[in-house]
């Protein structure tokens, strides 16, 4: 039984994962396959917390590095977002807490967590532990695989914990 | 526009363009009950009851007195949607408008345009890659070719090079057998004699010079020099090779009071052969002349000819092996003077020619004392015997405690029984996510880790880890020994990387160093 339900938006520049994250999250599956997003894709998980039940509503908003008039429309309402990065494009990680800055105009200062992903090939990362830990001291920070589920439900749940009541 | 129109064509118009649009209405009250519906609800994959119940979700944060606008909206019932909320006084619409066909036109537009751009970054990526990889083969390519090539043009001229003197040998041994030669006679032929081996020694000794790594070269021993046995050497072996070829030969030395001159005695000897052996060969008449000038810090050694000069434009290509300055003149196998600068690199001095065609060429040879590099050498040594010691003796780092992560099970307790010699005290991990727990479970000073292992790699463990500011020590194996798995094991923040099989010595000093 829920308790409350909480709108919540992934941000992120085209091809980091989000749905697949999303994907992951609310139906444990994955394709390798990229197919990217057009406009939003909505879904919903109820989560389990010692507070009681959240259920989530997940904004998978199409990938982009910075936010336009539309993103802001589909921002409205949200109380906390996911912002998402590719470990293996360094770019996307500044792509991702420059759309948080800009969310701010709209949201104010609401929880966020961010979701470096594609822990599978951290070989190939460009991100740094360094960059990590800097990013972490304004965010939890969670490294993810949406191909291996790694990181995935943690930081979704820690995003639920952190959501207003 | 269409207040303008007659009522008719508008009536007509807005007759068209709803249908055309087939638009589900849903009408709800303030409290989002549903209160009416028209049109097919059917079509975006749900009744109006469950559309009603997730548009709430959907809306969810967002005033219901105001107009709100969500398009290309994917519900996920397989058709995507314009969501058009419209304020209505006691409650408030919403219109879905199918937008399929657009969404899937813009997809396809947007998904060629993101997957031409990240093939330009992936190309910009391998391209950056391929200019290092290019830019290693190349270099390897140069040094091949050059070695073939110097491989074909050493064999040729060895074959001349070698027979030549050795013909002059076994002559005149046959002769002397022979009792060809009295007292009085055996003069020239013993000069012959001393002049064929000293240059099948010279030869032997470049070519054994010349086998070492141009880099790394041989090894340079450091000694005290004794400037007269050197000087005596060099007349001992020139003097009756320069009687015999007619040219006088004056070799002198000065040597500051007290001055002890630091070198490799046996490079610089090398060195003033080759020189030596080279003024004799190019000079018909005249004489060579051979000046060493020695202080405690520097010595200076210059060999002068009279002989037939180095024309200008060969200057360049001088001190490249198998070049000669006059193919007419015979012997020397075009090593001398590659040698000798290689000799006098690793000597850490420098040699400069000066030459005039038809009048003769002088080379001058500055080395520095390498006093200053023996003891460098002698505490460098001494520091290495204690590091290695130390090592040997030293404690495990931190609290003792070391977990290994390995696929291998075979791996993880050879790995383990090292670690135990060393005094850990050691716990196991079979991929990176039960390395991961285990770091925090066990709080380990060192981490063992496999870079490739089933699941995450090795390095995405690493990677946590640090990024979680754990500081413990971490050794990162690899059966992989590429510069790319070594850069994987850096970047994660590994502090060593080691290759399979592993060098037990390297693996212990990577552990406790």
């Amino acid at each position: 039984m829920s308790n409350a339900t909480r709108k919540v938006c992934l941000l992120g520049d085209f091809a980091v994962g989000k749905t697949s994250l999303v994907g992951r999250f609310v139906r444990n599956t994955f394709s390798d396959k990229y197919l990217t997003t057009v406009g939003v894709k909505v879904d919903t998980r109820e989560v389990a917390l010692p507070a009681g039940n959240v259920k989530l509503v997940v904004w998978d908003i199409a990938g982009r590095s910075a936010l336009d008039t539309l993103d802001k429309s589909y921002l409205r309402g949200a109380s906390g977002l996911l912002l998402v990065c590719d470990g293996t494009r360094e770019a996307t990680f500044r792509s991702a807490l420059y759309l948080q800055m800009q969310s701010k105009s709209l949201l104010g200062d609401v929880p966020a967590v961010m979701m470096v992903n594609k822990l599978d090939l951290a070989d190939r990362w460009e991100v740094t532990p360094l960059m990590v830990n800097e990013c972490r001291k304004t965010n939890p920070v969670f490294e993810t695989s949406a191909l291996t589920g790694d990181g995935v439900e943690a930081a979704f749940a820690a995003l639920a914990e952190a959501l207003p009541p | 526009m269409i207040g303008s129109m007659p009522p008719l064509v508008a009536g007509y118009l807005r007759e068209t363009l709803i249908q055309a649009a087939d638009p589900l209405l849903l009408s709800f009250a303030p409290d989002w009950t549903l209160t009416g519906a028209a049109g097919d609800a059917t079509r975006f994959g749900a009744q109006p009851a469950q559309l009603a119940a997730q548009l709430r979700d959907v809306f969810i944060g967002m005033p219901v007195d105001e107009l709100q606008v969500l398009p290309y909206m994917d519900l996920g019932h397989g058709r995507r949607a314009h969501l058009h909320l419209l304020p209505d006084k006691g409650g408030f619409h919403v219109v879905l408008l199918d937008a399929e066909g657009e969404a899937a036109q813009r997809q396809k537009v947007q998904q060629l345009g993101n997957q031409a751009q990240l093939a330009s970054q992936e190309k910009s990526k391998a391209l950056r890659s391929l200019k290092r990889a290019h830019a290693t083969l190349e270099a390897q390519r140069d040094s091949l070719e050059e070695a073939a090539a110097l491989k074909d043009a050493l064999i040729a001229t060895l074959s001349h090079e070698f027979r030549t003197p050795l013909t002059a040998i076994f002559g005149y041994i046959h002769l002397l057998e022979k009792g060809r030669f009295d007292e009085q006679t055996r003069a020239a032929p013993l000069r012959s004699l001393r002049r064929a081996t000293t240059h099948l020694y010279a030869l032997a000794e470049n070519l054994l010079e010349y086998a070492r790594a141009p880099q790394g070269g041989s090894i340079v021993t450091p000694q005290a020099l004794a400037p007269n046995e050197l000087v005596d050497d060099l007349r001992g072996i020139f003097e009756p090779i320069a009687e015999s070829a007619g040219l006088g030969l004056e070799v002198g030395v000065a040597v500051e009071e007290g001055a002890r001159f630091v070198t490799d005695p046996v490079k610089l000897r090398q060195v003033l052969i080759n020189l030596v052996s080279n003024g004799i060969r190019y000079t018909q008449r005249g004489r060579v002349r051979v000046q060493l000038a020695v202080t405690r810090h520097e010595l200076v050694a210059t060999v002068e000819d009279t002989g037939i000069g180095i024309p200008a434009e060969f200057r360049p290509k001088l001190f490249k092996a198998f070049e000669r300055a006059d193919a007419r003149v015979r012997g020397g196998a075009g090593l001398g003077l590659a040698i000798t600068r290689r000799l006098v690199d690793q000597l850490g001095g420098t040699i400069a020619v000066e030459s005039e065609t038809g009048r003769g060429t002088q080379f001058r040879v500055v080395l520095p004392s390498l006093a200053r590099l023996v003891s460098a050498a002698e505490s460098a040594a001494q520091r290495e015997a204690a590091r290695a010691a130390a090592i040997e003796a030293a404690p495990p780092r931190g609290n003792g405690r070391a977990l290994v992560a390995d696929d291998d099970p075979d791996l993880r307790e050879i790995l383990r029984g090292l670690l135990v010699e060393l005094g850990y005290e050691v716990h196991l991990a079979g991929n990176a996510n039960d390395a991961y727990e285990g770091v925090y479970a066990h709080s380990p000073s060192l981490l063992v880790i496999d870079l490739q292992m089933p699941g995450l790699p090795g390095s995405a463990t690493v990677f946590r880890l640090r990024a979680e500011g754990y500081h413990g020590r971490i050794v990162m194996l690899s059966a992989t020994p590429t510069e790319d798995a070594r850069e994987a094991a850096r970047k994660s923040g590994a502090d060593r990387f080691l290759t399979k099989p592993i060098d037990v010595e390297a693996f212990a000093a990577a552990c406790r160093d």
